[in-house]
């Protein structure tokens, strides 16, 4: 089993089954359709640029919120839960298109690639928005052992589908942090953005 | 018991990947161009090109990477970017618009775009801040509900609370990593207008 199944908190869980109630109540009515593989709950992670460029890399990664798959007639959504300041719940948005197609499309594939056989992963999300870069990000025992698949968009030389060693990812990430200094070094407006 | 009220709006909209990582300016600047006139036929390196300069060089051989790969305006106090360029301007506001104009706006099928300044997750050339253009084309309100459908040339298609878009926008608002951000993201608001082929 290459990758591992995990229970997301029981509070988010709720809050997705509330979402599903209430938007998609047919869905709720066929609860044996609930598996892990079809909801796929995973974490969504943040990464400090700095600690990617320093020897931490992504081993300080936060967790910003959990998110829940749905998938019926009209496509697949991501419902993300994320905690407030009083560790309640809420659903904070629910996101849809080729990124979370192409998550969705990718388990299947992985389960099988025979780079992932010799140890067990858990299936996440990794969110760097000022690099527009997002992953699957398979984590394993220890961050060295990690792998990577970047999702479309991608830019800096990075391949959707591909799977990169977490050494191959962490040299990727550093020189697109590279390429966003010399951007940031182009903002002498308050109304660019880029 | 009173009726429940309630109201959707979903825009034909549909946003373009950016074909370069600083280039959201265009992608938004390109779809929306192409909402109100499908046979404009803009791209986003030929808007791209045209907004910065006459100059400017190849920009569709190798979008990423080119001299259009940089960060840009929709439109600015100058009146340069790429809803000028594309003919499609309506002007700006600092800030973000209250719920009930962006449903307005919508409501006359004139899609709302809006600049974001977030946080970068981290610190790097001494900015701890960067700047990301996104679009509104949809809405839902119920009695307890203000939703709105956002167009992300990254990330795609998000749907969430207002009140939620303007503060905590890919959980970068509120709290960020353990420190605290300022209350909105938005930095302006642009508003678009239909326009004839360039």
């Amino acid at each position: 089993m290459p990758i591992r199944q995990i229970l997301a908190p029981e509070k988010s869980v709720v809050k997705y089954t509330g979402w599903l109630t209430q938007r998609k109540p047919k869905s709720v009515q066929l609860k044996r359709t609930f598996t892990y593989e079809k909801a796929l709950p995973h974490k969504v992670y943040h990464a400090q640029l700095s600690d990617i460029l320093s020897e931490v890399g992504f081993s300080q990664a936060d967790v910003v919120s959990w998110r829940h798959l749905h998938t019926d007639q009209h496509g697949t959504v991501a419902v993300e839960t994320k905690v407030g300041k009083r560790g309640q719940y809420h659903v904070h948005e629910v996101h849809s298109g080729h990124m979370v197609d192409a998550l969705k499309e990718l388990y299947p594939v992985l389960k099988k690639k025979k780079e992932l056989r010799t140890s067990d992963y858990e299936y996440s999300f990794l969110r760097l928005f000022s690099l527009k870069i997002c992953a699957v990000w398979l984590r394993a025992d220890s961050r060295e052992a990690d792998f990577f698949v970047p999702l479309p968009p991608c830019f800096y030389g990075l391949e959707q589908d591909k799977l990169y060693t977490y050494a191959e990812f962490t040299d990727i990430a550093r020189k697109a942090i590279q390429t966003l200094q010399t951007k940031t070094d182009t903002y002498d407006h308050p109304m660019q953005g880029g | 018991m009173p009726a429940k009220k309630e109201k959707k709006v979903s825009l034909n909209f549909t946003m373009q990947h950016q074909l370069g990582h600083a280039m959201c300016w265009a992608a938004v600047g390109t779809s929306c161009a192409l909402f109100y006139d499908p046979d404009s036929k803009w791209t986003q390196c030929k808007l791209a090109s045209q907004s910065i300069g006459p100059n400017t060089g190849d920009c569709c051989t190798n979008p990423e990477d080119s001299p259009c790969d940089i960060v840009w305006y929709l439109q600015n106090d100058e009146n340069i970017g790429s809803f000028v360029t594309a003919g499609i301007a309506r002007g700006y506001e600092k800030g973000f618009i209250p719920y009930k104009k962006l449903v307005g706006e919508l409501d006359a099928g004139r899609i709302i775009a809006f600049l974001l300044r977030m946080d970068i997750d981290g610190t790097i050339n001494n900015r701890n801040e960067f700047s990301h253009f996104v679009a509104i084309a949809g809405y839902e309100w119920t009695d307890s509900e203000e939703n709105v459908t956002i167009y992300d040339s990254f990330f795609g298609k998000s749907e969430m609370p207002y009140k939620e878009f303007v503060t905590n926008y890919k959980c970068h608002g509120g709290t960020v990593l353990g420190h605290a951000v300022k209350d909105s993201l938005v930095e302006y608001t642009f508003f678009s207008t239909p326009t004839s082929t360039p």
